[in-house]
């Protein structure tokens, strides 16, 4: 495998508040090369969120350290937790958290606005197939196209990384294969690791590597040497 | 990215504009109030100051019994006086009025000794001129008058007309010859007791000098002097030595401009609109503080998914406080901007309503200086309201951006203090119960709620208790306390005998006989110009209660005081009052303090007459008479006077109150206007309390429709709360009302009179009967609302 873009040394995250601490995430190491698609695998409550929050800058680890481009992450000021988060990471979530108020265009528009080398933002959602619907509200899209519009938002700033939070977890078979899809045609467009949490087993198989979590452990890696095209997965 | 977050927050607004609205209402009404106040002070005083410089008012005046007019020359020696000049004063009744042939207008004729006008020496080149609304100044020699704008406005004269004055005891015909008004007639009263200047009975007219002088007879002399001190140069600085040149001629009052009570009354209004104009705004951006607060509190809660995804896609927790900022920046620049136009607006009526009262003319800078105030309003609220954003986005910064992404833990379900008394349980249902716990549940916001409803009730309670003040203030003295039908007043003491068989009628049914000294009241701490009022023994006429209308009986050896005297002076019950007559006889009497009247207006220490009399040595005098009877008899002692040259006028007690209401319309007018302001932010605040309250609970609602409940039992969820919350408002807010009342009256009293804190249980009744009414009036309109709820919507809204 090509030279780590990532580097991840016994990531662990505990959360103390209400008494009796959580052990959300125990001693994750990894690293993820440029390109890669990782798929996270594991049971509800495993940790695979924290996880995938460390990576993305939204949460910090308690012990551990996480090393993106030569820094390291995990000492990270807010403010440049935040440069991080704006100019390196695109997340996609599993309920889109689009910003109700503001057009599907506008939404996008909004990502690129604070992001430096940008791509334009029609350009993104004509990426996404949305190019017609950039004026509609997200109460206007259905779930699919709603989540197009957050792979735009995401892809609108030529992240570096690009992280999501099972995004089919709450679309149907017919969806969640193009948004799959329109997943890792943007991996190959953008030359950036896609990280994928997901329930399904069957996506897993077109991922380069898989992590299993379980109870917050790293358990296992696994490669997949010959990773499944996303027209072959079986819906 | 400016541009998009503006844009979504003008939408988000959109979705709630009601609570937007009112609470840049709100704002608008503080901060028209502040510009409103604040350019009438600005514009009246620059009027004012332009008034005194067109007329040459001079800085400081002395009275004396008679002087040479040359003494003016060595006043003018005096080290701090630069001018200084002698003139003469007197008052004389009017007999009759003459219209010139062509001259249209109403012609109001008058009873005799109805009106009388102070008549002011006056020359071309002097100081202390009329400012001329229309016709010429009087020439030497020639029997010429300038009236008195209001006098001249009340019956109808025009230059060309004329009046008939006994001046100096005879008839003379003096032709008007111009119509003005001068610093020193602008706020007239005869008798400071009567509070309102009434220009159509009392009003000055100036006279030439030398005219004045040859019909007093008093050619070459002086009773007043005018001058001017150096610029930096005090009253005090100049007091003894002028006290000591006018020494010979018996001088009564050395005093400076400030102390005239025609500008004392001017500036009293002055201070009040000052002070005003710091407290109303206060008031009102409190109450928008409250509604903001509460507002954007609930919507950031609301949008905190919204807030993690911004944060994921890497915004600052910087950024997005000041997003919201904004929402308060955006009501608050909205509010600022309107009040302060509206004010703007307001403030020229407003203007002229003063000038009509002080008879000013409308002299001074234009409207242009008022402009900054658009800018500062505008301003002010955007960083006021801003900043009540910034605090209620403040859990924003305390946000982890993954924690922002999950929604909020349910809050923990426990039984809230209430529901330990042991009969609660039983007296609500469930809805109630929900209710009851939401409002525990969320403490931060219960308490802003609290806070809102309390500082309404205040809001209302104040101001309603204001329109009660003014009935204390002014009508009870002519309503309570005069009980006379006319008052018949003397020039010069009258002995008893003859006042009584001056107003010997049939129709006259009572007459009590008065006599009025002005005296200097002094107690250990202060001392206060006032007058010294005779009264017989056992008279009926003027009847003398205390604060809570308890009779108080004069009794030989003894004062009673009036209300505002007693809190000047610090006096009560038992203590001693010292009274010295000013002037060369300078008697001094110590009295003890035996009761205190409930007045606040006039500074009068009430004594049986004949002790009076004895102080004044004119034993068996008197100087006005009370008179219980007939209109008819009131014309007929008018008919009978009318050449009696010492006796000047008989008014009707009910004309008087006539007068006084037409005057305090526009006053009464403001007062309910306030009243119907504190009611509509009182209804603001529940209404906004309940509509934050209702999307908050609109899920659980909407589980409850699904489960059968009515849109009724829904509403007892919220309403229950805000019962709760407003008797807790309520109570909260007595204190409050109380503390309210209290700044207000102690920014308003001044040298002139006292204002009580009236605060009645009447209105603090009708305040709370106000607020449950804009809670009912609240649950009616989130009642429109639950009824139009699908529960499918809600339910698949994902905040
Ligand atoms: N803010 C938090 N406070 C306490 N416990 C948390 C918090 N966030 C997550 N957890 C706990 O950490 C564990 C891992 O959570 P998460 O990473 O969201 O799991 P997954 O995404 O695999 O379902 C869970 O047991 C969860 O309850
Ligand atoms: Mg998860």
């Amino acid at each position: 495998m090509s030279e780590a873009l990532l580097t991840a040394e016994n990531l662990s995250r505990q959360y103390t508040g209400g008494g009796v601490p959580v052990h959300a995430l125990r001693a994750a190491s990894f690293t993820i090369a440029p390109a890669e698609c990782i798929i996270v695998l594991g049971p509800s409550g495993s940790g695979k969120s924290t996880l995938l929050n460390i990576i993305g800058g939204m949460d910090t680890p308690t012990t551990g350290r996480l090393c993106y481009g030569g820094r390291d992450v995990s000492a990270f000021s807010a403010r440049e937790l935040t440069e991080y988060r704006r100019d390196a990471v695109g997340f996609i979530f599993q309920f889109f958290n689009l910003i109700p108020s503001l057009t599907a265009l506008e939404n996008v528009a909004l990502a690129a606005a604070i992001t430096a080398g940008a791509m334009s933002p029609p350009e993104a959602l004509a990426l996404v197939g949305l190019a017609e619907r950039g004026a509609h509200f997200p109460s206007q899209l259905s779930g699919g196209e709603q989540q197009r519009v957050s792979i735009a938002r995401a892809i609108v700033k030529n992240p570096a990384l690009f992280l999501c939070d099972e995004p089919t977890g709450a679309l149907d078979t017919q969806n969640s294969a193009t948004v799959v899809r329109l997943l890792l045609q943007m991996r190959d467009r953008l030359g950036c690791p896609v990280v994928i949490i997901t329930h399904n087993t069957e996506i897993a198989r077109a991922g380069d590597r898989i992590f299993h979590m379980k109870d917050g452990l790293l358990e296992k890696i696994s490669i997949n040497s010959a990773p499944v095209p996303v027209e072959d997965l079986q819906w | 990215m400016v541009k998009l977050l503006g844009l979504k927050m003008l939408r988000d607004m959109g979705r709630s504009k009601a609570v937007y609205i009112i609470c840049a209402l709100v704002v608008t009404i503080g901060f028209s109030g502040y510009s409103l106040m604040s350019i009438a002070y600005e514009r009246l005083m620059d009027t004012r100051d332009a008034f005194f410089s067109a007329t040459d008012f001079s800085t400081a005046f002395a009275d004396v019994e008679q002087a040479p007019l040359a003494v003016a020359g060595r006043l003018a020696a005096v080290p701090g006086v630069s001018v200084a000049e002698g003139r003469l004063t007197d008052t004389a009744r009017v007999q009759a009025l003459r219209w010139h042939e062509q001259s249209g207008g109403k012609r109001e004729e008058l009873l005799a000794g109805e009106a009388e006008l102070l008549l002011i020496s006056t020359r071309p080149e002097g100081m202390n001129r009329p400012y001329l609304n229309a016709g010429s100044l009087p020439r030497a020699g020639r029997l010429e008058t300038v009236l008195g704008a209001g006098f001249a406005a009340a019956h109808g004269l025009r230059p060309g007309d004329a009046v008939s004055l006994i001046i100096g005891g005879q008839a003379t015909e003096l032709e008007v010859c111009g119509i003005g008004v001068s610093p020193e007639n602008i706020y007239l009263v005869k008798d400071l007791a009567d509070m309102l200047p009434d220009l159509s009975s009392y009003d000055g007219a100036f006279l030439h000098y030398d005219t004045l002088a040859a019909l007093l007879g008093r050619e070459g002399a002086a009773n007043s002097f005018a001058f001017t001190l150096w610029p930096g140069a005090g009253i005090d600085d100049v007091k003894a030595a002028v006290e000591d040149i006018l020494r010979p001629y018996v001088c009564y009052r050395v005093y400076d401009r400030a102390d005239h009570v025609s500008t004392a009354m001017l500036q009293a209004e002055l201070d009040q609109l000052q002070s005003m104009a710091g407290v109303i705004p206060v008031l009102f951006l409190l109450v928008a503080a409250v509604i903001l607060y509460i507002t954007l509190f609930r919507l950031v809660e609301q949008q905190r998914v919204q807030i993690g995804a911004l944060l994921s896609l890497g915004f600052s927790h910087r950024a997005i406080s000041l997003h919201f900022a904004c929402f308060g920046a955006a009501t608050g620049l909205l509010g600022g901007v309107a009040g302060g136009a509206s004010g703007i607006l307001c403030a020229v009526p407003i203007w002229e309503y003063y000038l009509t009262f002080y008879s000013m003319p409308a002299l001074g800078a234009g409207f242009g200086a008022a402009y900054p105030y658009l800018f500062y309003s505008a301003l002010a609220g955007a960083l006021f309201c801003g900043a009540i954003g910034w605090l209620a986005a403040r859990g924003v910064a305390r946000l982890q951006p993954a924690e922002a992404l999950q929604p909020a833990a349910p809050p923990a379900g426990k039984l809230t203090p209430l529901e330990r008394l042991p009969w609660t349980r039983e007296l609500l249902t469930i809805p109630g119960l929900v209710g009851l716990r939401g409002v525990f549940r969320n403490g931060r916001r219960s308490l802003f709620s609290l806070v809102g409803i309390a500082c309404a009730y205040m809001m209302i309670a104040s101001l309603v208790s204001m329109n009660s003040m003014v009935d204390i203030f002014i009508y009870d003295e002519l309503t309570e306390v005069e009980q006379q039908d006319f008052t018949v007043y003397f020039n010069a003491p009258v002995a008893w005998a003859d006042a009584r068989a001056a107003v010997s009628h049939p129709e006259v049914r009572r007459a009590e006989l008065v006599l009025d000294v002005g005296v200097t009241c002094k107690s250990p701490v202060a001392s206060l110009e006032g007058t010294l009022k005779g009264l017989e023994v056992g008279g009926e006429l003027l009847r003398l209660a205390d604060a809570a209308g308890r009779p108080l009986a004069l009794a030989e050896g003894g004062a009673i005081i009036t209300a505002h005297m007693a809190a000047a002076l610090e006096l009560g019950p038992g203590d001693w009052l010292e009274v010295e007559s000013p002037g060369p006889a300078g008697q001094t009497m110590r009295l003890p303090v035996a009761g205190v009247t409930g007045q606040y207006m006039n500074s009068t220490v009430y004594v049986p007459l004949r002790l009076a009399a004895e102080f004044q040595r004119t034993n068996g005098a008197c100087n006005s008479l009370l008179v219980a009877g007939t209109e008819q008899a009131r014309r007929d002692v008018a008919d009978r006077l009318a050449d009696a040259a010492r006796f000047t006028l008989a008014e009707g007690r009910l004309a008087k109150i006539d007068k006084m209401n037409a005057a305090m319309g526009s006053m009464l007018f403001i007062l309910y206007y306030m009243a119907f302001a504190g009611v509509a932010i009182g209804f603001a605040v529940i209404f906004t309390g309940s509509l934050v309250c209702f999307e908050e609970m609109k899920r659980e609602m909407a589980t409850m429709i699904t489960l059968g409940l009515n849109s009724r039992d829904c509403l007892e969820v919220i309403s229950s709360g805000q019962w709760l919350l407003t008797f807790g408002g309520v109570i909260l807010g007595l204190p409050l009302t109380w503390a309210a009342t209290e700044a207000m009256v102690r920014t308003m009293s001044g040298d002139m009179y006292t204002i009580p804190n009236y605060l009645s249980g009447e209105a603090l009744v009708r305040a709370t009967v106000l607020t449950l009414v804009a809670v009912v009036l609240s649950n009616a309109v989130i009642h429109r609302r639950l009824r139009r709820i699908t529960p499918v919507d809600i339910m698949r809204e994902r905040n």
